[in-house]
């Protein structure tokens, strides 16, 4: 059941992921070609289309947008879709341990970021929809595409709030099955001796 | 240094140690110093959003994932496979040089050794097997070496990294990085040469030459790409950013309407692993970042400075104990943990003892390269080893003369600035 909600749970963060970087990737073209756009009208021989080409104008929302996707992109994706393997792992000391050590080790990992997670979560919550951003001037006004809106700051942030939260649900999990399999390695070990 | 960055650090390392993510090990790390500082604990993810949102130019990172990873998913290197064959296949020692010259052109369309390894890199190896003149070690350990030249050639994700770091131009990088990337093609062909020579691998049966044109045409498409992007970036049309959009959509078309091998399905996979690499990267640089931060709150860079200032060591002594250490540092760590946490802590001297910082930041990419394949931890040995299903350690014992070249090369790259700095200088950078 559980094991189930998480495959399908990972798969819709990699659709989302694939669809961010999607968008990601397009608004990029759409930000090139606004610019050139008048410069290309004369190559276009139907007229309507050229002066239509001839009237586009850069755009200047795109860079933000594209920031805010990236931003997304990469907590989602730590959230959701990357499993401790897929990330940089130091990994040489750890690969040379026997395999109960191993998984004593792992679980020990577990501990110290949920832990780590949860120190920091309400300090972060706080600062992100509490509106104690310290450098807050600093961060360019976001809008919402064509219509103009403001977005809150809170949006850009909140991602991480979000990884937060999957990071101590996750790690909470694979601790307890860590500590599990020690037991039933012990247990093992234990039968092996006698 | 004070006590509560030292132990700050003793966390980052410890938990780094026990086989904690690195991402998370620095977060974690930074917390521990803020809380021990009496900081404010939300520092670290508003810092952490904030330099990602800042740093722009890192969004050629996942672009530049995505090309290489539709290059790979289509014909594209099979076609450049066939053209390096009927180019340098016919000399003994044949499909090493091969080996070579596609890692150099393939290093022109990819920014990351890794995708270079495991994309062409496979596929070479099975043909080198398949002629039964090389050994399975030998194939997979030519390979690992002619993969570090990937980054060094540009488009090279380590170097938008170091860009991002040093705030150095990204355009006069990857000038800087090209004749060093083919200085370490001549090495690893000679050494290629030299090995075939001294064991007497057979002879290819050589591509008629009459062939050779329409090989190439084959190819053409797949040359161009490297010569686009090129363009793009220093004609001042595109930002290099835009460049990898632009790289991305040529890779695209190419192999959509080209070459008609991209089904949707393999368009999906390519966009749900580019993503998953970015992500994994981009957690990696945005917590790199929070280091940053606090390095330089306490200022460790510029003590750094103060004191090989004080210590009179000349540009020379200091650029080879810096390559020594990220050297030392490459055999333990990842090229991008070097380059984002390691690499900043010595901009400040560079400064003061008036180093290049275009030099500076090519040495230390193709020497972070170079650490990607010295055991024990080498990345580019593991990725080829996983593929290829070639034991590591029938690798590792065949990879010691081309690292040892390399290690060569990069020496004669500290005492000669100017096969650096050559390109970028001409071209008015």
């Amino acid at each position: 059941m559980l094991e189930q909600f998480r495959l399908r749970l990972s798969r819709l963060a990699e659709f989302s992921m694939a669809a961010l970087l999607a968008v990601i990737f397009i608004t990029f073209l759409l930000q090139i070609f606004a610019r050139y756009a008048p410069n290309l009208a004369f190559l276009v021989p139907i007229e309507r289309f050229a002066v239509w080409l001839g009237g586009v104008e850069p755009i200047g929302w795109t860079v933000n947008l594209i920031s805010l996707l990236w931003v997304w992109l990469i907590f989602i994706g730590c959230a959701f879709a990357i499993s401790d393997k897929d990330h940089v792992v130091f990994d040489v000391f750890v690969q040379a341990m026997p395999p109960r050590l191993r998984l004593i080790l792992g679980a020990v990992v577990s501990v110290i970021v949920v832990s780590a997670m949860v120190y920091a979560f309400l300090p972060t919550w706080d600062a992100v929809f509490g509106s104690r951003l310290m450098e807050l001037k600093k961060i360019q006004t976001l809008r919402v595409p064509l219509t103009g809106d403001k977005i809150p700051n809170k949006w850009l942030f909140a991602p991480f709030i979000v990884m937060m939260l999957a990071l101590i649900a996750r790690y909470t999990f694979s601790a307890i099955s860590l500590v599990r399999q020690v037991k039933y390695a012990g247990l093992l070990d234990e039968q092996q001796t006698r | 240094m004070n006590v509560d960055l030292a132990l700050g650090l003793v966390t980052l390392f410890g938990t780094a140690a026990i086989g904690m993510p690195v991402a998370y090990a620095i977060i974690i790390g930074v917390l521990v110093y803020l809380g021990l500082a009496g900081q404010d604990l939300a520092i670290a993810g508003e810092t952490m959003v904030q330099r990602l949102f800042d740093g722009f130019l890192l969004l050629a990172v996942p672009l530049f994932i995505v090309s290489a990873n539709i290059m790979n998913a289509g014909s594209i290197s099979d076609r450049l496979l066939k053209f390096c064959v009927a180019l340098v296949g016919r000399f003994r020692g044949g499909l090493g040089h091969v080996n070579v010259v596609a890692s150099l052109i393939f290093s022109g369309m990819s920014g990351s050794a890794v995708a270079d390894a495991a994309g062409i890199g496979k596929l070479i190896i099975d043909m080198m097997i398949k002629s039964g003149r090389y050994s399975p070690g030998y194939a997979a350990a030519i390979t690992a070496a002619t993969a570090t030249i990937g980054p060094i050639i540009p488009p090279s994700i380590p170097l938008v990294l170091y860009a991002l770091v040093s705030d150095t131009s990204i355009a006069a990088l990857f000038l800087g990085g090209i004749v060093p990337g083919l200085i370490m093609g001549i090495v690893l062909m000679s050494m290629n040469a030299w090995i075939a020579h001294k064991r007497n691998f057979g002879k290819e049966e050589a591509v008629p030459l009459m062939q050779l044109p329409g090989i190439t045409l084959n190819a053409a498409p797949a040359l161009l790409m490297p010569v686009i992007l090129l363009t793009c970036i220093y004609s001042g049309v595109t930002t290099p950013t835009e460049a990898a959009a632009i790289a991305a959509l040529y890779a695209l078309c190419v192999s959509a309407f080209l070459y008609r091998t991209l089904k949707f399905k393999t368009l999906y996979d390519v966009f749900v692993d580019s993503a998953r690499s970015a992500a994994s990267v981009g957690v990696v640089i945005g917590a790199s970042m929070i280091l940053m931060y606090v390095v330089i709150q306490e200022n460790v860079p510029q003590m750094i400075s103060d004191l090989m200032a004080g210590s009179d060591v000349s540009p020379l002594v200091f650029l080879i104990i810096v390559n020594l250490l990220v050297l030392l540092l490459g055999c333990v760590l990842d090229a991008t943990v070097i380059i984002l946490v390691i690499v900043p802590l010595f901009i400040p001297t560079c400064n003061a003892l008036g180093i290049d910082l275009v030099h500076f930041g090519v040495l230390i990419v193709v020497n972070s390269m170079i650490g990607l394949i010295t055991p024990p931890y080498g990345i580019l040995l593991f990725v080829i080893s996983a593929v290829s299903q070639i034991p590591l350690k029938d690798m590792i014992r065949e990879i010691w003369p081309f690292l040892g070249i390399l290690v060569a090369a990069l020496f004669v790259m500290i005492l000669v600035p100017d096969i650096v700095l050559w390109a970028p200088q001409s071209l008015g950078y």
